[in-house]
C-alpha cells in the first residue's frame, strides 16, 4: 500500500508506533528496534505481508532487499579500499559510483527500450540519493567507518523511503549518537503531532479540494485561459500534496527518533529564484548544490578547467539542475523543465551582478514583494512544463 | 597571525570585501558576501593557506554562516 495515502495505512502504522513511543519515552529507542519495524513496514509497504493489494507488485519488495544488499557490499568495499594506508586506484571512485547508479539507470532506460518492470520500484531513485552521499562521504574521508546494520537503517528507514525528504548519512547518525532524555523526546513528540496534522490538512483537505474542484475542470478546458488556469491549480496543487507527504514524512520520522530535515519553507514567498531553491524540494535541491554543483566547481576550479570562473559556476548549474530534471524522467518535458530553472538561475546571477553596478532594482518591501510576485510566475510557468500539459 | 586573522584575511580576498575583518560575525550567506560559488573558492583558499582538504559534502550553511565560525571550523580541523 501506498505510504500516507489511505487511512487503512495509518492504521498500520498506529501498531509499530505505540511501541516506539513507549520505548522513546523511556529513552529505550534503538536502532534494532527501528530497523526491524522498518522491514516490517517495507513488507507492508511494498505488498508482501498483505498479499492482494492491487497498488503494488510484490515483486518491488525482492527486489528493493536485493538492491539494500547490493549497495551495501558496494559501500562496504569501497569504504574497506578507502581504509586502506595504500592510496586507492585511480579509477575505483568513478567504478564506485557508476556501479551504485546502475539500477537507478537501468529503472530509467529499460522502460525506454520497451523492457518493463524488470527493473524499479517506489522510492529507488530517492535510495541512489542515499548511497552516493554515503560514498561521497567515504571518498571525501567524512565517514571513517560504517557499519551496515547502520547503512541499511538509514537507506531504508521506512518514513522517508518512498519519496524523501533526502536525508543525510552523518546527520541521520547524530539522531542515533547522542541519547535522548524524555523531555526531548517529548518535544519530538509534540513536533511529530503538529507535522502529521499539518500533512492532513495539506493533504487530505486543501490538496484534496483543488484537484477536485479546480485542477481536474481547468485540465478539461482546450482554452489559453483554462491554460493558465491549469498552471496555478497545478502548482497549488503539487505543493499542498507533496508538502503534505513531507509532514508526514518528517513527522513519523521524529516519532521513530529520528529529525529528518524539512523539505518546503513556503516556496511561493521565495524573493528570488536562488531563494526559491532554498524553499522547494530543500532536501533535493541541497543534496544537488553539495553533491553535484559544489563537486563540479571545485573540481573544474582545481584543474582550471576554464578561466572565467563564471562560466564555471554557470557550467555547474547546468550540470545540477540537468540531471536534477532528468532525474525525474528521461521524458522532454523534465529535462526542459532542469534547463529552464538553470537559464533561470544564471539570468539571475547575472543580473544581480549587474544590479551591483548600476543599482536599478532596489529596496525595502515593494520591491521585496516585487521579487515575491515575479518569482511566483516564473516558477509556476517552470511548473507547468513540468506537468507535461504543453507537449501533449 | 593567528588563525583567527588568517581566516578572516582569506575570507576578506574571497568575498572581496574587508566588511568581515570589522565584523567577524556577518552571516555570509543573508548578506550575499559568499555563495555557493564563493564558498567553493573559499574551501580552496583555506585549504591551501592551511595545508587540508574541505570537502563540499561537509559543507552546512549553519556551520559556514559567518567569518567566527569558520574559523572554528578550521581551528578544529586543526586541533
Amino acid at each position: 500500500m501506498t505510504p500516507y495515502a489511505t487511512i487503512s495505512y495509518f492504521g498500520f502504522l498506529l501498531y509499530p508506533t505505540l511501541p516506539a513511543v513507549a520505548l522513546g519515552l523511556v529513552g529505550r529507542l534503538s536502532r534494532w528496534f527501528v530497523l526491524g519495524v522498518t522491514l516490517l513496514m517495507i513488507g507492508l509497504q511494498y505488498g508482501l505481508l498483505l498479499p492482494g493489494d492491487a497498488a503494488v507488485n510484490v515483486g518491488q519488495c525482492w527486489q528493493l532487499l536485493a538492491y539494500a544488499a547490493y549497495e551495501g557490499a558496494l559501500v562496504k568495499g569501497f569504504s574497506l579500499l578507502r581504509a586502506r594506508d595504500r592510496a586507492m586506484p585511480r579509477w575505483a571512485p568513478a567504478v564506485t559510483v557508476t556501479l551504485v547508479l546502475l539500477p537507478l539507470a537501468a529503472a530509467k532506460l529499460l522502460p525506454a527500450l520497451h523492457v518493463s518492470g524488470l527493473v524499479g520500484f517506489l522510492g529507488i531513485s530517492y535510495l541512489t540519493f542515499r548511497s552516493l552521499d554515503v560514498i561521497f562521504g567515504i571518498q571525501d574521508r567524512l565517514i571513517k567507518q560504517i557499519r551496515l546494520r547502520d547503512f541499511w537503517l538509514f537507506l531504508l528507514f521506512f518514513p522517508t523511503i518512498a519519496s524523501g525528504p533526502v536525508d543525510r548519512y552523518r546527520r541521520f547518525m547524530k539522531d542515533w549518537e547522542q541519547k535522548r532524555s524524555r523531555a526531548e523526546y517529548l518535544q519530538d513528540l509534540d513536533a511529530a503531532v503538529h507535522r502529521i496534522f499539518r500533512g492532513l490538512l495539506y493533504k487530505f483537505i486543501i490538496a484534496y479540494y483543488i484537484e477536485t474542484y479546480w485542477l481536474s475542470a481547468a485540465g478539461a478546458t482546450h482554452t489559453a485561459l483554462g491554460g493558465i488556469s491549469y498552471m496555478y491549480a497545478y502548482s497549488f496543487y503539487l505543493f499542498f500534496d507533496f508538502a503534505g507527504y513531507s509532514c508526514f514524512a518528517v513527522g513519523v520520522s521524529y516519532l521513530f527518533g529520528v529529525r529528518t530535515p524539512e523539505n518546503f519553507d513556503n516556496p511561493f514567498l521565495a524573493q528570488n529564484i536562488r531563494d526559491f531553491w532554498n524553499r522547494w524540494h530543500i532536501s533535493l535541491s541541497w543534496w544537488f548544490r553539495d553533491h553535484v554543483y559544489m563537486r563540479f566547481v571545485m573540481w573544474a576550479t582545481k584543474r582550471k578547467l576554464l578561466a572565467n570562473k563564471y562560466a564555471i559556476s554557470y557550467l555547474g548549474f547546468i550540470l545540477s539542475m540537468g540531471l536534477m530534471g532528468i532525474w525525474h524522467g528521461l521524458q522532454w518535458h523534465y529535462i526542459l523543465y532542469g534547463l529552464y530553472h538553470a537559464a533561470l538561475i544564471i539570468g539571475f546571477d547575472y543580473l544581480s551582478r549587474w544590479n551591483k553596478r548600476h543599482k536599478r532594482w532596489g529596496e525595502g518591501p515593494v520591491w521585496r514583494w516585487a521579487g515575491v510576485f515575479i518569482t511566483f510566475q516564473v516558477v509556476c510557468f517552470g511548473l507547468l512544463l513540468f506537468s507535461g500539459r504543453l507537449f501533449q | 597571525m593567528s588563525v583567527q586573522d588568517r581566516v578572516l584575511a582569506v575570507i576578506a580576498r574571497v568575498a572581496q570585501n574587508d566588511e568581515v575583518l570589522r565584523n567577524p560575525d556577518v552571516h555570509l550567506y543573508e548578506t550575499g558576501l559568499i555563495d555557493s560559488f564563493g564558498t567553493v573558492e573559499l574551501m580552496i583558499a583555506l585549504g591551501e593557506e592551511f595545508d587540508f582538504e574541505f570537502s563540499p559534502a561537509e559543507f552546512d550553511p549553519e556551520a559556514w554562516a559567518t567569518p567566527n565560525k569558520i574559523a572554528a571550523l578550521v581551528a578544529e580541523r586543526m586541533g
